[in-house]
């Protein structure tokens, strides 16, 4: 087994269990307070042979003694099943989600932060698995790294603080930073240049009528031509499927390569938005144009993890 | 509860709970803060709590500090320079009023709730009563509950108070423990300084109003508990402070008595213990002649005992006395007939005739009391005021007085005719408690007598009021003066519930305070554990890591283990079954059903497939199948207890 | 085991052979009352399974190829205008069957394929405000192409879920497919063989399943699969009640078959896996989990004591 230093946070693997030896707990500073101030009674208690004193001294310092197990209770055996976070855009901050359980006990007041990030807390109940919004912020584009959880609980009465420091591999996509601008796109698939539109049957746009077969629909008759005896003519339609453009690094103007694959994120969102097929090309990376939120996942984070050069 | 809407702003969420837990704390010693302390934290935490309620404009910093200067101010005018537990509580106080006001950050409430536990700890320093140590556990019940509230986002105050009350009830075994075994010391370490608080009680010096001011307080002076039977009420005297010099107006102790150091026995000899509630100052109780000297106290000449401090502090002590007055002479009894040269004329000539017709003391005493009995005095607590001759006013004049007037008018008189007389404070009687049979003697009962030398039997109690209103001797004051309060059933009623409080506590007081080095010893010494060689101390030291490891060690093992659910009859029986096939290595995975499991086992031990199915089939019919019979869970408990797959 | 259903499954296997587990899930999907989706690539047997299914059944069999120019019409039916009458005729379409077989399904337009879905779900179609009741019982097999995605309309992930299973059925094993190589025509056989149960016996034992007790430790567990999809980190989005009427229904299906008037947990265990795969997705790219994963992950789940 690798040594290490005793507060060391230690690498690993989910789902995890905290156990005896990842949990830590030393008093707080209302603790340390706590025990000075119990201190002193105990002395004067001793002075003035204060029967009283010592009663309280003893309880309020059974309570202490107590509330410690509580406390390292709260986290002991607390399950961390998973820490995923979605995708964000560089300087928002990411939200991780950290789902816990407890397989016994409510935990009460358990606290979650990343190092230097806010902390929240949440109670796990039993049995079911809770979820917990961790927050960090984000810089660069990228794969972001939160670094070291550190899982700690006051429960119950402040004094003490029991906490478990993991460092956890995760981490999330950070997609670069949109700069807005206009829509620079090479159309087609492949080399072909130009409009190419594939046409089905559909029901958007009339585009004509035919001749009248069996099993065509009632409500796409053209009743008007019949009343003008002029024949039973079935309505057409066509849908327009779809229109595929390029997002080209080549093709943007900007001053450097990061202000580049910003606009190329800006162009993308708005492919994407506008709902057409859209692919991306990079130096040394293609993605065949297609629309949906995988596709548009995929070519961002394409763009996140790019190190392209001009 | 406090029933506040907590439509508040997030950081005012806790504060009508940190304020109930700080009232709950400062309660208990309105009685000792100046009313306008009480009036300044009603004053402040009312303004608070409406505010809360109704959006009131809240003080800003600079106010609060303005509050806080005049708080100091109003303290350095009631306190002065007089650093004292009181100051300090009212320092305490006035804190605590304020501080909710700025409360804003977790810091802010945590260190309010500290207030709360420190003002709790101030009032152990005033009494160790059973009051005071149930309520030290209710204050710190709530102010635990509201800690927990303040740390805990879900909690609620109800659910902090469960919470508090469960940690307190595993802490309470501990604290026991640690109570009883922790090593006490003889003294102190810097020295008991006791901080005197002004109490009532007798002072140095019988002056007019001294008594009757005394008769109408009803706090409890001692309680006296007799180790045989309480002797008759005419020996009831209890003995405090000897006056032995007359100025013309008042009587005052003489300082030049010297201390005893023989003690004559004598006859009736009655032993008792004495609780005496701390009073200030340094005089201790007891009947008749005492024969022996408690310890940190001396016995004087006149047969008073004073205490070598002032007694701030609960005292107990055990004491034999001798009902029966010494006829020899201790010492010299010149104090005793001392007179001013001038004043009372009139009693002087009184005082004259008086002697010229008796032949001895005795008769003289008779016919002193005779002259008292017959000349229309009354008794009354309201006597008309003195002028500059107080004898001589109020035997030929007002003729109104009590049991100091007439006390003093009879020592005047004594000395007056030569015969030597002291003047005794103390107190009669007392109330018996049915329910500990033991007295309990209340400021009410304070009285003063008269005690008077003959060479025949030496120093006699002669009680002059006595002879005025002879109910006042055997029935108390209170029966005299309040003859209508008493006979209603709901006075007997409350009376008994008072007399049952009262054994109780005292009992409880007796062993609690009292509780100190040499009862540790003795007790530890029974469980058979030396207290002065190494190996005691090295014993109880462990016994003390021992109970908190065990404490903690039970505890552990109990909340962890404990299963979450409790399981039904089927369910333990299953458990059992796949315990018994893990043993032999085959455990069931948590994901696999009865059926699958069965075929596992089947496959790995064929041998046993028989009473597996068996088993499963009824584990399955109990588990999942439409209906059963109670006789069937029997059925299969027994299967599972007499499967054996070894 | 029921005795009854051994003998269907004997004689379906006769034909497709070496599909054992296979048969079982259909025969437990029809019973239950529900659909069966096929993911597969051509020529592996799905048309002989569906044509075995329905002939040994003693259900009447129609079959729809989709395109993309298909209208609802086509597999609904229309009324056609009947020229000598000078009236509007109703032709039923082919869905007015017991065991519909719809070839290729994501080829249809998604207008088709809502209708088909719809019609599916409410066992009733509506043509010109004309409600028609379909037969009973209702068996829709459909199949979908994984390999071939171009000029497909995937169905949306909302209407995977009108679909109580979904399976793969695969290459048959080496000594099955001797046996197909060996053995005569399918066709032939098909056409030979004669029904095992009678459509009436079909509803009756519909109805016996829907009576197929499921008891508390049983629906505990459900629930227990339920929640832990629900909270789980692997999955985008939980199962849905319906989801888990399905899972029921299936698990009292299968316990049905193999001769119990009772679910245990073992039946839910072996449905599970091909009722849910095509309702859960990954959190992280939304895309559709491999069985055999899928399999692992529920093995987290321990059956309650």
């Amino acid at each position: 087994m690798k040594k290490r230093f005793w507060f060391a946070p230690q690498d690993v693997s989910l789902p995890i269990r905290l156990t005896r030896n990842r949990i830590y707990i030393f008093p707080t500073v209302y603790g340390i307070l706590f025990l000075l101030v119990l201190l002193g009674m105990l002395i004067g208690s001793i002075n003035y042979n204060n029967n009283l004193g010592f009663l309280l001294v003893f309880l309020l310092g059974s309570m202490a003694l107590v509330s410690i197990i509580y406390t390292w209770r709260n986290l002991l055996g607390l399950n961390i099943l998973s820490v995923t976070a979605s995708p964000v855009f560089a300087g928002e901050t990411a939200v991780f989600d950290v789902v816990t359980r407890s397989d016994t006990l409510q935990r009460n007041s358990i606290g979650f932060a990343f190092k230097k990030e806010a902390h929240c807390f949440e109670t796990v109940f039993a049995k079911n698995p809770t979820t917990v919004k961790v927050t960090a912020k984000t810089k660069r584009r990228g794969l972001h790294l939160p670094g070291k959880l550190t899982i700690f609980t006051r429960f119950p009465i402040g004094l003490f603080r029991a906490w478990s420091k993991l460092n956890i591999e995760t981490s999330v996509v950070v997609y670069p930073k949109p700069i807005p601008g206009p829509l620079h796109l090479a159309d087609g698939v492949g080399t072909n240049s130009g409009k190419k539109e594939i046409q089905t049957a559909g029901v958007d746009d009339f585009k004509g009528l035919r001749q009248y077969r069996p099993g065509d629909a009632i409500q796409h008759i053209a009743w008007k031509s019949l009343g003008r005896c002029q024949g039973l003519f079935t309505k057409q339609f066509a849908n327009e499927i779809s229109r595929s453009v390029i997002v080209d690094y080549t093709m943007v103007r900007a001053d450097d390569k990061e202000k580049k694959i910003s606009r190329l994120t800006d162009m993308v969102i708005q492919a994407d938005r506008m709902k057409i097929a859209y692919g991306l090309k990079l130096p040394g990376k293609y993605l065949q144009p297609d629309k949906g939120h995988r596709h548009r996942h995929n070519c961002l984070k394409t763009l996140a993890l790019s190190d392209a050069e001009d | 509860m406090l029933r506040i809407e907590l439509s508040v702003r997030d950081q005012d969420k806790y504060l009508p709970h940190i304020i109930f837990a700080i009232i709950i704390a400062i309660l208990p010693h309105l009685g000792r803060l100046p009313l306008w302390i009480i009036i300044w934290c009603a004053a402040m935490w009312g303004y608070l709590l409406f505010s809360l309620r109704f959006q009131w404009p809240r003080p800003n910093r600079a106010v609060l500090i303005l509050f806080s200067v005049f708080g100091i101010f109003g303290l350095l005018i009631t306190y002065g320079m007089r650093i004292g537990p009181n100051a300090y509580l009212g320092l305490l106080s006035i804190m605590a009023a304020l501080k909710p006001f700025e409360i804003s950050t977790h810091r802010d409430r945590m260190i309010s709730l500290f207030l709360a536990y420190f003002i709790v700890i101030t009032s152990l320093f005033q009494s160790e009563s059973l009051f005071i140590t149930i309520y030290m556990f209710l204050s710190v019940f709530v102010t635990t509950g509201a800690l927990i509230l303040i740390n805990d986002t879900t909690a609620t105050f109800k659910s902090g108070l469960r919470l508090s009350g469960i940690i307190m009830a595993q802490a309470i075994p501990l604290m026991a423990v640690l109570f009883i075994l922790f090593p006490r010391i003889q003294g102190s370490i810097f020295g008991l300084s006791g901080m005197p608080d002004a109490t009532t009680g007798f002072s140095e010096r019988l002056s007019p109003g001294n008594i009757s001011r005394l008769v109408k307080n009803n706090d409890i002076v001692f309680r006296a508990e007799f180790e045989k039977n309480i002797p008759g009420a005419n020996h009831l005297y209890w003995r405090g402070i000897v006056f032995h010099e007359f100025d013309g107006r008042s009587w005052h102790r003489s300082n030049r008595i010297p201390g005893i150091r023989y003690f004559p026995t004598g006859q009736s000899p009655v032993t008792y213990t004495i609780a005496l509630e701390p009073h200030g100052k340094r005089w201790l109780f007891t009947l008749d002649r005492p024969a022996s000297t408690p310890k940190w106290s001396r016995m004087y000449m006149d047969y008073t005992l004073r205490h070598l401090r002032p007694v701030n502090r609960k005292k107990y002590y055990c004491i034999t006395s001798y009902l029966q007055p010494y006829k020899g002479r201790l010492w010299d009894i010149a104090p005793a007939q001392q007179l001013p040269a001038k004043g009372n004329p009139k009693s002087r000539k009184l005082a004259g005739d008086l002697a010229g017709n008796a032949d001895s003391v005795e008769q003289l005493i008779n016919q002193t009391i005779f002259y008292l009995k017959t000349n229309g005095f009354v008794y009354t607590l309201e006597p008309p005021l003195l002028n500059r001759n107080p004898i001589d006013d109020f035997l030929f004049r007002s003729k109104k007085g009590y049991c100091e007037h007439y006390a003093s008018a009879f020592a005047f008189l004594m000395r007056a005719a030569g015969v030597p007389a002291r003047i005794v404070g103390g107190y009669l009687g007392g109330e018996v408690n049915p329910f500990g049979n033991y007295l309990i003697v209340r400021q009410s009962d304070a009285h003063v007598w008269v005690e008077v030398w003959s060479e025949v039997s030496g120093w006699m109690r002669v009680d002059p009021t006595y002879a005025v209103a002879p109910k006042r001797i055997t029935g108390g004051t209170s029966e005299t003066l309040t003859k209508e309060f008493s006979g209603s059933l709901f006075v007997k009623w409350f009376k008994q519930l008072r007399f049952g409080w009262d054994a109780v506590s005292t009992s409880w007081e007796a062993w609690f305070s009292g509780y100190s080095y040499l009862e540790q010893r003795a007790l530890i010494e029974r469980l058979g554990i030396r207290m002065k060689s190494l190996k005691g101390l090295l014993t109880v030291f462990s016994l003390i890591c021992g109970t908190i490891f065990l404490t903690v060690g039970l505890y552990v093992f109990f909340q962890l283990r404990a299963p979450a659910t409790k399981k039904d009859r089927v369910q333990i029986c299953y458990e059992k079954f796949c315990k018994k096939l893990k043993k032999i290595g085959h455990p069931r995975l948590s994901n696999q059903g009865p059926v699958d499991f069965a075929g596992y086992i089947a496959q790995k031990r064929p041998d046993l497939k028989p009473d597996v199915y068996e088993i499963i089939r009824l584990y399955v019919q109990l588990r999942y199948q439409k209906s059963h019979d109670t006789s069937m869970v029997k059925h299969f408990c027994k299967q599972v207890k007499a499967f054996n797959p070894w | 085991m029921n005795e009854a259903f051994e003998h269907i499954v004997q004689q379906i296997s006769s034909v497709v052979r070496g599909k054992n587990a296979h048969v079982r899930l259909a025969l437990t999907c029809l019973f239950a009352g529900g659909h069966l989706l096929i993911e597969d690539l051509p020529g592996i047997g799905k048309t002989t399974l569906a044509k075995v299914l329905a002939k040994c059944l003693g259900l009447d069999f129609q079959r729809i190829q989709c395109t993309s120019d298909m209208l609802p019409g086509d597999i609904i039916g229309v009324s056609v205008f009947d020229q000598n009458t000078g009236k509007f005729h109703f032709h039923p379409g082919p869905i007015f069957t017991r065991v519909l077989l719809v070839d290729e399904i994501n080829r249809a337009n998604p207008k088709t394929q809502s209708a088909l879905l719809e019609a599916m779900e409410e066992e009733q179609v509506t043509i010109e405000r004309q409600t028609r009741q379909l037969n009973q019982p209702f068996f829709v097999i459909a199949t979908q192409n994984p390999i071939e995605y171009a000029g497909t309309f995937p169905l949306p992930e909302s209407q995977m879920d009108r679909f109580l299973m979904r399976i793969e059925i695969g290459y048959p094993d080496r000594k099955a497919e001797k046996m197909i190589l060996k053995g005569e025509d399918a066709r032939i056989t098909i056409k030979n063989m004669s029904p095992c149960i009678s459509k009436d016996d079909v509803l009756s034992i519909q109805e016996q399943i829907t009576h197929v007790h499921t008891s508390d430790a049983f629906l505990d567990y459900l629930q227990d699969i339920l929640h832990f999809t629900r909270t789980s980190p692997y999955f985008h989005v939980g199962l849905s009640p319906r989801a888990g009427l399905s899972l029921s229904r299936a698990a009292r299906s299968w316990a049905y078959l193999q001769g119990r008037d009772y679910t245990i947990p073992e039946d839910l265990q072996r449905v599970l896996p091909w009722v849910t795969s095509h309702r859960l997705h990954t959190r992280q790219d939304r895309t559709e989990i491999p069985r055999s994963k899928l399999m692992d992950i529920f093995k987290e789940i321990s059956v309650p004591v």
